[in-house]
């Protein structure tokens, strides 16, 4: 039981994420650390990089992007449902719903 | 803490030294001779030696060539933008010194003109065998 807590993921992953963050703390504040005046500018193979903001526009992409995300993960899930029926009914039903929103983000567009 | 930690970094950079490929100004004679000893021909890369696109991800900046008024600050900046501990290594007669193109009125000279150099690797062009012994060199005075 103990064993099975540790590698639960919302657990694993605030371990790892505690020992990111430790690392970072480490690395960034420690004495192997020194501020030169370019150490935190962008990489652009050297040249000057311009602080311009560039926002690109990909909306156009995003009914696409969730329908494939979606329906892939969907389609797994739905396909393996048979192999838990004990969840099947409701996980199932979830799964259907978002594959309806999914195809009615597609196009509704 | 700050030995422990030097030692620490020091030990697992060895093990596996990223670098960074930077022409200062070469012929491109080096650059290509240090290219053949990563590719398989030699391999530096079965000993962990891996070429890294950006320089916050190197550990070694490996520069050939003069260094060009023109590319100075470039090359300051990446130097500037490598992680520590960082090194560089002269490769070739022109990154040591300046080579032919020393006195050049657009040439300042060897890269220790512009950035600290932890090991100088001379030829023209450099053999691929001397890149390997430089790097082990290199590698073997960081243990220390």
């Amino acid at each position: 039981m103990t064993n099975a807590l540790w590698v639960l993921p919302p657990v694993a992953f605030g371990l790892y994420l505690f020992l990111a963050w430790s690392l970072l703390r480490v690395c960034a504040g420690g004495p192997l650390h020194k501020s030169e005046a370019e150490k935190g500018e962008p990489y652009a193979c050297g040249e000057e990089f311009s602080h311009a903001k560039i926002a690109p526009d990909y909306s156009e992409f995003f009914p696409f992007a969730i329908f494939f995300t979606l329906i892939h993960v969907a389609g797994l899930m739905l396909a393996t449902l048979a192999l838990s029926p004990a969840v099947g009914g409701l996980l199932g039903g979830v799964y259907l719903l978002a594959v309806g929103a999914v195809l009615a983000i597609l196009f509704a567009r | 803490m700050k030995k422990a930690m030097e030692k620490l970094v020091t030990w697992s950079r060895i093990k596996s030294p990223w670098i960074i490929h930077f022409n200062s100004g070469a012929c491109n004679g080096c650059d290509i001779e240090v290219l053949d000893a990563l590719t398989p021909r030699y391999d530096l890369e079965r000993f962990g030696v891996l070429l890294k696109g950006s320089p916050r991800h190197a550990d070694v900046m490996v520069a050939c060539g003069p260094v060009t008024r023109q590319v100075r600050k470039r090359l300051v900046r990446i130097y500037e933008q490598m992680a520590e501990p960082k090194f560089v290594v002269a490769v070739g007669t022109c990154a040591c010194s300046g080579g032919v193109f020393d006195g050049c009125y657009s040439c300042e000279g060897g890269i220790d003109k512009a950035i600290p150099v932890a090991a100088y690797i001379p030829g023209c062009p450099v053999k691929p065998e001397a890149v390997i012994d430089g790097v082990v060199k290199l590698l073997t005075s960081l243990q220390k």
